[in-house]
């Protein structure tokens, strides 16, 4: 094994093959560490969605939507949205049949990009049901 | 330590720190690899809850099942129904199959979900409780009829338990009351009712002699049917049992904006389903869970 020493130092010793194990050790290390990082992301955007799936589905069973819907306002969930947690955005839109918004709510700032979507139908019910597709972007701010 | 010692040295140590690090991140790529397969995992299991849950409400307000909620008590599971009767939609095997039609299109294509359901499936809803087999039907979704039914009831007659049925027909309310029931002569203000309670051995009981007849809409209104333990017996349009070994109660109107609440003595959960011939993402979802506790 070749060893290399600078200038006769007795201090720190480093070979030619130690330093290569060292480098593609590292570069395994940084490797791992971005598929770990995109693990925890994934889990970062699965928790923002489950969020956004349980704000749906509470505006929803209050009879929010349908409200909403029903009476051409955004005000009976516009403020709901503010019960989002403090760091996240959000956006909620409910679409006719043919993809057309027929409402929408902001909270915060816009969802550009990076944004989770949750969605949900809703069924109005009546003498002539009607059915709308609720969708909440939300995102980091 | 001369200089050749000192180097051998070195180098152990740094293959060892080399393979300490390389096992660490063979270690973090299959942990993140394992974490990222469990996410996805959890993806899937999350949209098919989240669909599943998402047609159960929809059917519920489809149906008009005002409430429906099992709550908790200690012992006691109470289950709380309300519906509309009959259907206020103008043609609701139509707007039934709107929903089918919507459901199986837009909604699978933009939630991803690829859902797919038979409104055939859900021509005369019934909602099932999971315990006693108790369950509420309709024979159409006109809603024209309930009927309540317990087949572990009658099952367990050999015990000496309560067989009881009650059937509401034709715009009718089933109503029996334990305390103020009584016939009264038919005319405006009464509702036609028509009673099938049967003891343990079978045979059909008559309410003061009488299985089907009028009541005033207070009656009805004050809804009763208990069941109870021991020798079933009939007096006066009440109905007492020797010892209250097991009971179930339901109280309400079964009929027109009806409310029904049913007192279980439960140690288990409760739920109550709504079967329904539904897909998702190609995964047969038998029965929706619109209530449970």
């Amino acid at each position: 094994m070749k060893k290399m020493q600078t200038g006769g130092a007795r201090g720190f010793i480093f070979t030619v093959d130690t330093m290569a194990a060292l480098f593609v050790s590292l570069i395994l290390v940084l490797a791992s560490y971005a598929v770990l990082l995109k693990a925890v992301s994934d889990t970062s955007d699965y928790d923002a969605q489950r969020i956004a799936a349980a704000m749906l589905a509470s505006l929803e069973k209050d009879g929010s939507l349908a409200l909403a819907i029903s009476t051409s306002s955004t005000g009976f969930f516009a403020g709901k949205l503010d019960s989002l947690p403090s760091s996240m955005c959000g956006r909620l839109t409910i679409r006719a049949q043919d993809n057309s918004p027929v409402l929408s709510s902001v909270k915060g700032c816009p969802c550009a990009t990076q944004k989770m979507v949750a969605k949900r139908s809703v069924a109005v019910a009546g003498a002539s049901p009607a059915f709308y597709l609720a969708d909440l972007e939300v995102c980091g701010k | 330590m001369n200089g050749r010692l000192r180097g051998f040295f070195f180098t152990a140590l740094f293959l060892g720190m080399f393979l300490a690090l390389l096992g660490f991140a063979v270690f973090y790529k299959a942990s993140a690899q394992a974490w990222s397969l469990t996410v996805s995992e959890k993806k899937i299991g999350t949209r098919i809850a989240d669909a599943a849950d998402d047609v159960a409400w929809d059917l519920k307000k489809l149906l008009q099942l005002d409430e429906l909620a099992v709550e908790r008590n200690g012992p006691v599971t109470t289950v709380r129904l309300s519906a509309k009767m009959p259907s206020v939609a103008g043609d609701p095997a139509a707007a039934l199959a709107s929903y089918a039609a919507f459901l199986n299109g837009a909604y699978s294509q933009r939630t991803g979900a690829n859902t797919t359901l038979d409104p055939a499936s859900l021509s005369a809803p019934f909602v099932y409780f999971d315990y006693l087999g108790f369950n509420v039907s309709w024979a159409n979704l006109s809603k024209t009829s309930m009927f309540a039914y317990s087949p572990a009831l009658e099952a367990i007659d050999s015990q000496g338990r309560l067989s009881a049925n009650c059937n509401a027909t034709g715009g009718s309310r089933c109503a029996f009351t334990s305390a103020s029931w009584s016939w009264v002569p038919c005319g405006a203000g009464t509702l036609n009712v028509s009673l099938r309670i049967a003891d343990r051995s079978g045979s059909t009981v008559s309410i003061n002699g009488a299985s089907s007849g009028c009541v005033t809409a207070s009656q009805a209104n004050e809804f009763t049917m208990i069941g109870l333990g021991g020798n079933m017996a009939v007096s006066a349009g009440s109905v007492a049992g020797s010892s209250p070994a097991f009971g179930l109660s339901l109280t309400g109107a079964l009929g027109y904006d009806s409310v029904l609440s049913a007192n279980f003595s439960s140690t288990g959960p409760v739920r109550a389903r709504i079967p329904a011939a539904l897909t998702i993402n190609n995964r047969s979802v038998g029965s929706l869970v619109l209530a449970e506790d």
